[in-house]
């Protein structure tokens, strides 16, 4: 299980490779494991469960100083976040699930998020 | 890393999530316009608009970004009542920022679920339904400068399952605090019965296929959905 995981996990990850913006903290994370992404000027924050499990997974963003803009969004296999584009922030994600997940953020920092 | 290449087309798989949106918003910065030209067209054929909407997406076909929908696709009208109801004005919002939004949602296309009338506690500014290209989004307007998607591919947002929830800002999305919950249900769905961590239900009314409440540590949600019985679903793991 946790091999074919993997291995979705690998291939979601190359499809990220192959469009435009920045991926972060990919790897596997445990129940309640967070990770924070770089800092950008951000347009957009996504997490997602890469097993295909559709597991709940959460995205924030962190001011660079430290603090939160706004709240948690927590959704089945993937969350979404636009900001505009203004403002320094870090994304960062979180296993909200009960089991490991092979996971990713993506911070966007310069594409249409309506 | 940054990562500078494009997708070639945009893809619409089974599954739920904003991934395939990489490529469609991708498409947007940097594809040339035949290419997105042949995209959109791509997607029209296989959306297979509702004839009340066509005519309104030929005057707007032009403004398209590349890889956003030009309709609601029928499958989605046909389930979900608040796609097949004529757009408003009321209907429309601002975008944090112009473009397409997950999977070639259409943002011309969303209608307005609820709109509350106090935005206290967790409570967002806005929640639309966006028909997209294969699935049907939730977008939530957190503030003027935040707006939060959710995507569910048809099949899975037909039997229900899309469910999200906010929490207040923290070092952790704690479980057992305040949530705002909202999802997406087929027509025929009244209600949903949402189960708080101490095993108490509470009873959230539909209106205009979206149920939304803020409560303490929901846990699960149930409902009847016509012709496939009780569907139970956990909201937290």
């Amino acid at each position: 299980m946790a091999v074919a995981g993997a291995l979705v996990g690998v291939l979601f990850a190359s499809q990220h490779a192959a469009a435009y913006g920045t991926t972060y903290c990919t790897g596997w994370q445990p129940s309640g494991g967070s990770c924070v992404g770089p800092e950008h000027t951000l347009t957009a924050n996504i997490v997602y469960d890469d097993t295909g499990s559709d597991a709940l997974v959460c995205d924030i963003a962190q001011y660079p100083g430290g603090g939160y803009y706004g709240g948690w969004g927590c959704g089945y296999g993937e969350s979404e976040t636009c900001y505009a584009g203004n403002t320094l922030l870090k994304g960062e994600i979180y296993n909200d699930s009960v089991y490991w997940l092979y996971m990713n953020g993506t911070e966007f920092y310069s594409q249409g998020c309506p | 890393m940054p990562i500078t290449s494009v997708s070639s087309a945009p893809r619409v798989a089974s599954t739920a999530g904003s991934r395939r949106s990489l490529a469609l918003r991708a498409a947007a910065v940097l594809a040339v316009s035949a290419a997105a030209s042949g995209a959109v067209a791509t997607l029209s054929n296989s959306s297979r608009p509702l004839a009340s909407e066509a005519n309104a997406s030929r005057s707007t076909a032009s403004r398209l970004a590349p890889g956003e929908i030009s309709a609601v696709p029928a499958a989605e009208a046909t389930a979900f009542a608040i796609l097949r109801a004529p757009r408003t004005a009321a209907d429309d919002f601002r975008s944090i920022r112009p473009g397409a939004g997950p999977l070639g949602a259409n943002p011309s296309l969303a209608r307005t679920a609820l709109r509350p009338a106090t935005h206290d506690g967790l409570a967002p500014l806005l929640v639309s339904v966006v028909p997209a290209g294969g699935a049907v989004c939730l977008r939530l307007l957190i503030t003027s400068r935040e707006s939060r998607w959710w995507c569910a591919a048809e099949a899975a947002a037909s039997r229900g399952a899309l469910t999200v929830a906010l929490l207040p800002a923290g070092p952790l999305p704690n479980q057992r605090t305040r949530q705002f919950v909202v999802g997406l249900v087929p027509d025929g769905v009244r209600s949903v019965t949402i189960t708080s961590f101490g095993g108490s239900g509470h009873k959230v009314p539909v209106r205009r296929n979206v149920y939304a409440t803020e409560m303490f540590a929901p846990t699960a949600i149930s409902f009847e959905l016509p012709g496939r019985g009780t569907v139970r679903a956990r909201i937290r793991d």
